[in-house]
């Protein structure tokens, strides 16, 4: 985001909060046009979030469906990273791989979820494989794009030097490219929460959020969905200001280094 | 991203495209069922077309997404033209507009089912709402780029409201609402699906979902295909041209059609 909309000053946060709570109350008109069933009350749906904070089953699908998120995540940026490279490297990779990216891109994600259970049945595995399939053109997108910003003159002098071909990947290219990957990297860990429940969800996978969501619907506990809804925002949130906290750091350090 | 495809068709490119066919054939030969040989899907779409059910889905789902679109982008507009002009309302909506863009899409439809049922406003509702964010974030991003010492000089010159709109406001919105537009698109398209498969009982999605049930892998990969074809389209003739006109201006993020769900 560009330099004025950086929040200086308590105003912004004033402004934030107030918009927490215009949203609040419109959401209370909103529950007693509708009546409670259809729309919970806010004071319900904390309380549905405070429930499933403190139940276990709910916990057990939470930190199921991250355990399946991160496991993709990992996945995910080796597999964009080594092929991104390697693509980065060769133009002629590129081309050779840019039908199977863009097939990827413009696939709907439903529709690959569905491809998933034709061809490999449902299961834990598969909503990983479609989760990583999906979030791949990102992390690989950006990995050619990092090594073809790799430093010409770093490049260069270790060329003249006639450093061993290892150690220029080692040294130069691995660092430059993992740094700028950062950014994608955040972006790719929101989208995978997303696609991982979507997943889990049009499969049908046995424990976790996906399932947990489906029950909730099929009660009608709009609360439950809603506590659900604010979770894994509030994850989303969470995991890519974590994130931001490293990238910014690990910039830092890089950036001093040099 | 896409930009380079139409100036010159690399040999490569072409390789890469058999490649995939021919490794989709071998796959299907080899598992013998679970993944229909492509003269399956092509006798699928065939017969999709001859009987009507290709247009009618189709028309079906382009037009719930139009709709959606539609009102999604009228409402990303007026709030982030509202918010371009007036800080405050950028902050006071920063809350909506990060858990909307956070919150995975299947749980807004689980939502959206419970209070519309099951059919074309559902689809028609959430289509529209996550094409919001994406015409807010372009347009708020879009007046963030107009030139501040652009508006110096305006106010310097004594320019008369009404040209500051005319060479100022308005082509930075035009462009802002262009990109919006092709990027949130393609967005509609795939949330109109996804709604359609978990809730409707007619549309692409539903003709997907409906595969599904009746185990014919042959017309759920001839009803992707439709999909690609859409996007492929989308893209063609929106996505693409407005990228090339934008980097002659301004180097933009031409990642920003990746990111979906």
């Amino acid at each position: 985001m560009n330099n004025r909309l950086k929040p200086r000053g308590v105003a912004p946060l004033l402004w934030m909060v107030t918009g927490i709570v215009v949203f609040a109350l419109a959401w209370q008109a909103m529950s007693q046009v509708y009546g409670p069933l259809l729309v919970a009350t806010p004071a319900e749906t904390l309380e549905a979030t405070v429930h499933l904070f403190t139940s276990p089953p709910a916990a057990a699908a939470f930190s199921r469906t991250l355990g399946r998120v991160l496991l993709a995540l990992g996945l995910q940026i080796m597999a964009g990273l080594a092929v991104g490279m390697l693509a980065g490297f060769y133009p002629w990779i590129e081309d050779l791989l840019k039908p199977a990216i863009s097939i990827l891109v413009a696939v709907p994600p439903v529709a690959l979820a569905l491809f998933v259970i034709f061809v490999f049945g449902g299961g834990e595995r598969q909503v990983v494989a479609a989760a990583v399939a999906l979030g791949f053109p990102l992390l690989y997108n950006g990995a050619v794009t990092a090594v073809r910003s790799v430093d010409v003159d770093l490049l260069e002098m270790l060329r003249v030097f006639r450093v061993p071909r290892a150690t220029q990947l080692l040294a130069a290219y691995v660092p430059a490219t993992v740094h700028s990957l950062l950014p994608s990297i955040l972006l790719a860990a929101g989208l995978t929460v997303r696609l991982m429940i979507m997943a889990e969800v049009i499969v049908g996978v046995d424990r976790g959020i996906g399932q947990a969501l489906s029950q909730a619907r099929v009660h009608m506990a709009t609360a439950e969905i809603f506590a659900w809804m604010l979770m894994m925002a509030t994850t989303v949130l969470l995991i890519e200001g974590v994130m931001l906290y490293l990238v910014k750091s690990h910039v830092l350090a890089w950036q001093a280094r040099r | 991203m896409n930009v380079s495809i139409g100036s010159q068709i690399k040999p490569f490119y072409l390789v890469g495209g058999v490649c995939i066919l021919l490794a989709w054939e071998l796959v299907a030969v080899r598992t013998t069922g679970a993944v229909p040989r492509l003269r399956a899907v092509g006798e699928s779409l065939l017969i999709l077309a001859e009987t009507g059910e290709l247009w009618r889905q189709l028309a079906v789902s382009l037009h719930r997404s139009l709709t959606g679109l539609t009102i999604g982008a009228a409402l990303g507009f007026i709030s982030g033209a509202a918010a371009g002009f007036c800080k405050p309302v950028y902050y006071l909506l920063k809350p909506l507009i990060g858990t909307l863009l956070s919150s995975p899409a299947v749980v807004v439809v689980m939502l959206a089912m419970v209070w519309f049922g099951v059919g074309s406003s559902m689809a028609i509702f959430i289509t529209a709402l996550f094409t919001v964010p994406i015409m807010y974030v372009s347009v708020v991003e879009g007046m963030e780029l107009i030139d501040a010492d652009l508006l110096e000089m305006a106010a310097v010159y004594r320019l008369s409201r009404w040209n500051l709109w005319w060479s100022i406001y308005l082509p930075a919105l035009a462009t802002a609402i262009l990109t919006g537009f092709a990027f949130a698109a393609g967005t509609a398209f795939r949330k109109t699906v996804m709604a359609e498969l978990l809730g409707s009982n007619d549309g692409i999605g539903f003709a997907m979902a409906m595969t599904r049930f009746n185990l014919d892998a042959a017309r759920l990969f001839a009803w992707v295909a439709v999909c690609l074809v859409v996007a492929g389209v989308l893209d063609f003739v929106l996505v693409s041209p407005v990228a090339r006109y934008l980097q002659r201006w301004r180097t933009v993020s031409s990642d920003a059609g990746v990111v979906h769900e």
